[in-house]
C-alpha cells in the first residue's frame, strides 16, 4: 500500500518472520546465518549489545559469524530495526523459547541441508560421476574448467582413468602439473557464493617448468599466445591455441604402467625452426623427433607438423 | 552416448476449482535431469523448439519432447546461453564466451571453441560473466560483474564492488569475429541481459554500494550506469585513479538514471534477466513488455517502458507472486508455445525457500486478466490504460489513485531507503470515452522521482476488481511542452 511500508501492531515474534530475517536466521537453529539465541547469547554481557545489532541491521555484517554476508535491510524502518533488535537481545526471555526450539528442530529434519544431495542417476551414462560436490573419474577422460591452484584464473582440469590428474593453464597454454589419486572437490565452487579454487584430491606428482615450452624462430624469443578452445578427439581432449601465425593442437596422456607424460603436438607448417625448451630436470624428458642442445629440444624439420614428448614422472 | 532421460511434469499447482475458471496464469514445476544439481544460469530455444539450458555447475542440458540430453558439461560457472541465428550454442562463463559445436551429429558437444577471452577475469567469486544475448548481425551482448572483497584466504569477504582490471563493471559487446568491445560502463552486478522489441537492451543491476535499489538500466554505447569504479578504465575520465572518490556531483552528472526502479524489499532484491515478450499474444495481453525474475522474491516483475524526450522511463508491476512460484529466478525465456519459462538458480544464501533451483513454467490460461496495461505520462499526470474496459456505470468519484513520490538517493551506501517522501492528492480523475484508460492529474510533477500508485475502485464490466492495483513509475524526464 502507500507510505511508509505497513509494519503495524505486529509482535515483534511476527515481525521476524514477515521482515526477511527468516530468510537467513532461524531464533534457536543456526542457519545461512546465526541463530537469534547465539547472537543474544554472544553479546548477552556487552552493555552495547543493542547498537552492536541495530549497526548490523542498519548497515549490514560480515565476517562476525562466518562467510556469508548480511545485507543491510534498507527497507525496514529505523524503528522496526529498533524493536527487532531489543527483541533478540531478550530473546532469551521469551516464553515461546521452547516452542521455537521444537519447530525449528523438526524443521531441520524434514529440511536438511540438501543443496548438494546430488548422485548421478546410474540411468544416464556420463564419463564422470558426482558424489555431492565430488567429481569421479570413469572409464574415460573427464574436463572441467574451475579455479585450480596455482594456476591462472583460466584453468582445466582433466581426470584420467587409473587415477591420474593433470591442469592446463588456458592463458598460458600449458601443462602445469599432474596429481594422482581422486580427481577435484567443487565444493568452494559450486556451493555458497561459490567462485573458489576446486580442491585436488590427491598429492602432486609432476610439475612442469613454469614457461610455455614451445619457441618459434629460435629458442630465446617468447611469442605470443592465445587459447582458441579444445576439441574432443578419440574421447581425448586436444588443446587448441596459436602462437603468432601457427595453430597447434596438444594432446596430452599419461602411460600409468611407466608413469610418463606424453604430450603431442601438432602444428600447422611453418618455415620457422620449432624448439620445445626443457627446464632443469631436462634428463627426464625424450623424444624421437627433435635433437637437445642443452634444454632446447630443436624440432627436426620434417617431424614439426607432429612431434611427442615423453616426461619421465620420478616415483 | 545419448542420453535421453523421460521427462514428467510433475506439479499442477490449483487452489480451488472456482478459482481455477478464473485464473489468468497459472504455474506448474517442470522436470530437470535427475540426478544432477539443476541451477539454471541460462536458457533459450532453437528455432526447432529444442530447450537449452546451462547450470552453475557448468553443465548444458537439452529437452525437446520432455527427452533430456547432455549437450556439454564441463563449463566454468556459466551465467549465460543464447542460441545464435544459424542455431548455435553460445555460453558465457567465468574465463570466456565459448561456442559449444557438435561436430558428428551425434548431440554431444565436441568442440568448445573459444569466441572471445579478451577481458580480464581474476580468481575473485564475484567476478561473474553474465549474460547471454545475440543481435541480428550476430554480436553477443552481456556484463561483467564487479569484484567483490575477499579475505586473506580468498574467501569471500563482501559483495561489495570493485573493478581491479579492464573492463570488470562494463557490459561488453563480441562481435561475429571475435573481438571484445567494451560497451557502457558502471553497473555493479547486472545479472542478465535483454532486448526489447526495437532490439534496445536492457539489464537490471542488483541493489549494493552506488546501487540504491535494484533497477534497470537501458544499455546505450557509451553509457555511465552509476558505479564509478568501472570508470577507472575510461580514458576520458578526469578522476580515473580514484574514481569512488570524484565530486558526487560529477558523477551524476554523468549518469543516465535507470529506466525504473524496483523498490528493494518490496519487488526485488537480486533480479535477474529480462526478457521480452515476443508471443504476440499467447502469453496475453502484454505482448512487447519486458518480464523480470528475482532470486530472493518468488515474483516475476512486469515492466511497460515508454520513451520521453527520446529516453526510456516506465512503470513497473509485480505479475506474479509465489501461489506456487518459487524463488531463486534468474534467467526467462518464452517457449514456441508462448509460455513463460523460469530458471532458478538460487544459491541456498540467498534465495527465500530452499530449494532454490529448477524450472518452472507460467502458461497462460486464456482468461484475460484485468490489469493496468501500462501508463503513460502526460504533461499534467498520468493515463493509466487498462487491459479491459471499465464498468459502464463506475464513475469518475468512486476511483481513487492513491498516490506516493519518492526518491532513490544516488551515493556511495548499500542501498538506500526511499527518501522525499511525499502523498499526493490528484487534482482529477478522468475515465476516457472508451473506458480502457483513465487520467490522473498530478498537480507539482517532479523529475527524477518515482511515483508510487494503488488503484482503488475500478473494476471491469463483470465486476472483477484489478488483478494487482500496484504500480511504480520512474519519473526521469517531463514531456517538453
Amino acid at each position: 500500500m502507500l507510505g511508509n511500508p505497513k509494519e503495524p501492531d505486529l509482535s515483534t515474534d511476527s515481525l521476524f518472520k514477515s521482515s526477511g530475517c527468516v530468510a537467513c536466521h532461524r531464533v534457536t537453529q543456526q542457519h545461512i546465518g546465526p541463530s537469534m539465541v547465539a547472537v543474544a547469547d554472544r553479546y548477552a554481557s556487552d552493555p552495547n549489545a543493542l547498537g552492536i545489532i541495530l549497526h548490523s541491521l542498519k548497515l549490514g555484517g560480515t565476517g562476525k559469524w562466518g562467510m556469508n554476508e548480511m545485507p543491510p535491510q534498507v527497507q525496514l524502518r529505523e524503528e522496526t530495526h529498533k524493536r527487532l533488535a531489543s527483541w533478540i537481545v531478550e530473546i532469551r526471555k521469551s516464553p515461546k523459547l521452547d516452542q521455537w526450539t521444537k519447530d525449528e528442530e523438526i524443521e531441520l529434519a524434514n529440511n536438511p541441508q540438501t543443496l548438494f544431495d546430488q548422485t548421478t542417476s546410474p540411468e544416464i551414462q556420463l564419463p564422470e560421476k558426482r558424489e555431492g560436490t565430488v567429481v569421479k573419474v570413469g572409464d574415460q577422460p573427464v574436463i572441467f574448467r574451475t579455479y585450480l591452484p596455482g594456476a591462472s584464473s583460466r584453468a582445466i582440469a582433466v581426470g584420467l582413468p587409473g587415477n591420474r590428474s593433470y591442469a592446463f593453464d588456458a592463458t598460458q597454454c600449458r601443462l602445469l602439473y599432474f596429481w594422482k589419486g581422486g580427481f577435484l572437490d567443487f565444493k568452494k565452487s559450486w556451493t555458497g557464493h561459490g567462485g573458489w579454487y576446486s580442491h585436488l584430491l590427491g598429492p602432486k606428482i609432476f610439475t612442469a617448468p613454469p614457461h610455455f615450452p614451445l619457441r618459434l624462430g629460435n629458442s630465446e624469443e617468447i611469442q605470443k599466445v592465445k587459447f582458441n578452445g579444445y576439441r574432443m578427439v578419440h574421447g581425448q581432449p586436444e588443446f587448441l591455441y596459436r602462437i603468432d601465425q601457427l595453430d597447434v593442437r596438444h594432446q596430452i596422456t599419461f602411460q600409468p604402467e611407466e608413469d610418463i607424460i606424453v604430450q603431442k603436438f601438432f602444428l600447422s607448417k611453418t618455415e620457422n625452426k620449432i624448439f620445445f625448451i626443457g627446464g632443469e630436470n631436462r634428463q627426464n624428458l625424450s623424444s624421437e623427433d627433435g635433437e637437445w642442445r642443452g634444454n632446447a629440444l630443436l624440432i627436426d624439420p620434417v617431424r614439426q607438423e607432429a612431434f611427442t614428448i615423453f616426461t619421465q614422472v620420478i616415483r | 552416448m545419448k542420453n535421453l532421460i523421460p521427462s514428467l511434469l510433475i506439479i499442477f499447482f490449483w487452489t480451488t476449482p472456482l478459482l481455477k475458471a478464473r485464473e489468468s496464469y497459472r504455474v506448474e514445476s517442470l522436470s530437470t535431469p535427475p540426478g544432477v544439481v539443476c541451477e539454471v544460469t541460462g536458457l533459450d530455444y532453437t528455432q526447432d523448439g529444442t530447450l537449452y539450458l546451462c547450470t552453475r555447475q557448468g553443465d548444458v542440458w537439452s529437452e525437446k519432447k520432455g527427452q533430456w540430453n547432455r549437450f556439454a558439461y564441463g563449463l566454468h560457472e556459466p551465467m549465460g546461453l543464447c542460441i545464435g541465428k544459424e542455431g548455435e550454442v553460445y555460453v558465457s562463463q567465468r574465463p570466456e564466451i565459448t561456442q559449444l559445436i557438435d561436430e558428428d551429429g551425434d548431440n554431444i558437444c565436441d568442440y568448445q571453441k573459444t569466441i572471445c577471452a579478451d577481458f580480464s577475469m581474476e580468481t575473485n567469486f564475484h567476478q561473474y560473466t553474465y549474460g547471454l544475448i545475440q543481435d541480428r548481425t550476430g554480436n553477443l551482448f552481456g556484463t561483467l560483474s564487479c569484484a567483490g572483497l575477499t579475505r586473506p584466504d580468498g574467501t569471500p569477504g563482501s559483495a561489495r564492488g570493485y573493478s581491479p582490471t579492464p573492463y570488470r563493471m562494463w557490459s561488453y559487446q563480441v562481435t561475429p569475429n571475435g573481438q571484445f568491445i567494451p560497451w557502457s560502463a558502471g553497473l555493479r552486478s547486472a545479472n542478465g541481459i535483454g532486448f526489447n522489441l526495437d532490439g534496445d537492451l536492457f539489464a537490471a543491476d542488483n541493489q549494493g554500494d552506488w546501487v540504491a535499489t535494484s533497477m534497470l538500466h537501458h544499455l546505450n554505447k557509451g553509457d555511465f550506469h552509476g558505479h564509478p569504479e568501472a570508470l577507472r578504465w575510461d580514458e576520458n575520465f578526469t578522476h580515473r585513479k580514484d574514481p569512488e572518490n570524484a565530486p558526487i556531483k560529477l558523477l551524476a552528472g554523468m549518469r543516465k538514471p535507470p529506466a525504473v526502479h524496483f523498490p528493494h524489499g518490496e519487488l526485488a532484491n537480486s533480479p535477474g534477466s529480462p526478457i521480452c515478450d515476443t508471443t504476440a499474444g499467447k502469453f496475453g495481453p502484454f505482448a512487447g513488455q519486458l518480464f523480470i525474475g528475482d532470486i530472493v522474491h518468488p515474483r516475476i516483475i512486469r515492466v511497460a517502458l515508454e520513451k520521453v524526450n527520446g529516453q526510456y522511463q516506465g512503470a513497473c508491476f509485480s505479475f506474479y507472486h509465489a501461489k506456487g512460484l518459487k524463488s531463486g529466478i534468474c534467467r526467462l525465456t518464452f517457449s514456441p508455445d508462448g509460455a513463460l519459462i523460469v530458471g532458478r538458480a538460487g544459491e541456498g544464501n540467498w534465495a527465500r525457500g530452499l530449494p532454490g533451483r529448477g524450472l518452472q513454467k507460467i502458461a497462460y490460461t486464456g482468461t484475460d486478466p484485468f490489469e493496468i496495461h501500462r501508463i503513460n505520462l502526460i504533461p499534467d499526470g498520468f493515463t493509466f490504460h487498462f487491459t479491459q474496459p471499465l464498468a459502464l456505470d463506475l464513475k469518475a468519484k468512486s476511483v481513487n489513485v492513491e498516490t506516493l513520490s519518492y526518491r532513490y538517493q544516488y551515493g556511495p551506501n548499500y542501498g538506500y531507503p526511499k527518501s522525499d517522501k511525499k502523498k499526493i492528492v490528484p487534482d482529477e480523475i478522468i475515465i476516457s470515452k472508451d473506458r480502457k484508460s483513465v487520467q490522473v492529474k498530478i498537480p507539482g510533477l517532479e523529475k527524477r522521482k518515482i511515483y508510487q500508485f494503488s488503484v482503488m475502485g475500478v473494476r471491469n464490466q463483470t465486476g472483477q476488481s484489478l488483478r494487482n492495483s500496484t504500480a511504480h513509475y520512474t519519473l526521469n524526464e517531463l514531456p517538453n511542452q
